[in-house]
């Protein structure tokens, strides 16, 4: 019941983020697949048994623990290569703008 | 004088003593002052701006944003690159670096591609810091066998010439640790001279928090940072 909940919290944050036209359709649909996925999962979870078998993992709790932690490394990973890159971008665009004003205010002193 | 040595001074919320630095440097000195306002919050820029808009030898630049301190001083470095200058003073804009040793800078500066200010890590060096410059001085010489007197001390010249071999990529408080690895990694020669130890405000400046950071960077450098 948690998990259902959770999920359906998910699709109603993803819903009103995508209303708001914070994030594309294509990612909006890529979302809520993931999170029914992850609620059919929460309420048939022996579906999973012949893979946990396979895996040889106990439980599907554990698989998805697993599966949760991989996920979030990824996210984060993911996360920080965005933010590295965009934070390489600003420092630019803020160095460039700051050399160009002196440019400007130099040329005026002198006149030209 | 044969190089032509310009003085950068980043400058984060320092309307309170950034004027009388600045105003003391030039009395005393014929340098060019490149002062990069890193997007202060307080009146800092407009108060820089009011002392010396017209003033021909201090360069006045602003970052919208605050980047940090090693993107000031590498906003600094592009400024003094296209105003042709051979070489690049660092002076912190709080008062910290007593402007009577640039001297000893200009001197040495002359003879050495990279000269670098050391201070006392005696007494009074606040204890927190004290031990942070000693932890991190054995760190980075176990990793990177370099052998520098204060790892941390913002308070360096170089020539223009070195800086593609020592180009930063921190943008924050490590900065100042990435060169000295970097000067190793590229074999460069430098001088150490001995400066004032002022402490303004312990608040200020690298902190505890800032001190992790910079460890935990100290892996990407090992490996990353090509000889």
């Amino acid at each position: 019941m948690v998990l259902l909940f959770f999920a359906f919290i998910m699709g109603y944050y993803l819903f009103l983020n995508w209303k708001k036209g914070d994030i594309s359709g294509k990612s909006f649909s890529s979302w809520v697949f993931i999170w029914l996925v992850f609620g059919i999962l929460a309420i048939f979870p022996k579906l999973l048994e012949p893979l946990i078998e396979e895996l040889f993992i106990v439980r599907v709790m554990d698989l998805g623990v697993i599966v949760a932690l991989m996920i979030i490394t990824f996210l984060t990973l993911e996360n920080n290569i965005k933010i590295m890159k965009l934070e390489r971008n600003t420092e630019k665009l803020v160095r460039k703008l700051a050399v160009k004003s002196v440019k400007r205010k130099k040329d005026i002193s002198n006149g030209s | 004088m044969g190089v032509k040595v310009m003085v950068v001074m980043p400058v984060y919320n320092e309307k309170g003593r950034v004027v009388r630095v600045i105003k003391r440097i030039l009395k005393e000195y014929k340098l060019e002052v490149v002062v990069v306002d890193d997007g202060s919050t307080d009146d800092s820029f407009d108060i820089l701006k009011r002392n010396f808009g017209k003033e021909k030898r201090v360069y006045l630049l602003r970052h919208i944003l605050n980047l940090g301190k090693g993107a000031a001083m590498k906003t600094g470095v592009r400024m003094v690159k296209k105003i042709k200058g051979e070489a690049v003073l660092f002076v912190d804009s709080d008062g910290q670096h007593n402007p009577k040793q640039i001297r000893e800078f200009l001197k040495e500066i002359e003879k050495f591609d990279l000269v670098f200010g050391y201070r006392d890590v005696g007494n009074r060096m606040p204890r927190v810091r004290r031990w942070g410059n000693l932890i991190a001085k054995k760190i980075v010489k176990t990793l990177f066998g370099i052998e520098r007197k204060d790892m941390l001390c913002g308070f360096f010249a170089f020539k223009m010439s070195v800086f593609p071999k020592i180009r930063w990529k921190s943008s924050r408080y490590g900065v100042e640790t990435e060169i000295a690895v970097r000067v190793v990694k590229s074999g460069l020669c430098f001088k150490e001279i001995k400066v004032d130890t002022i402490y303004i405000n312990k608040y200020k400046g690298v902190s505890i928090f800032d001190a992790v950071r910079i460890l935990m960077r100290l892996p990407y450098w090992y490996f990353g940072i090509k000889k």
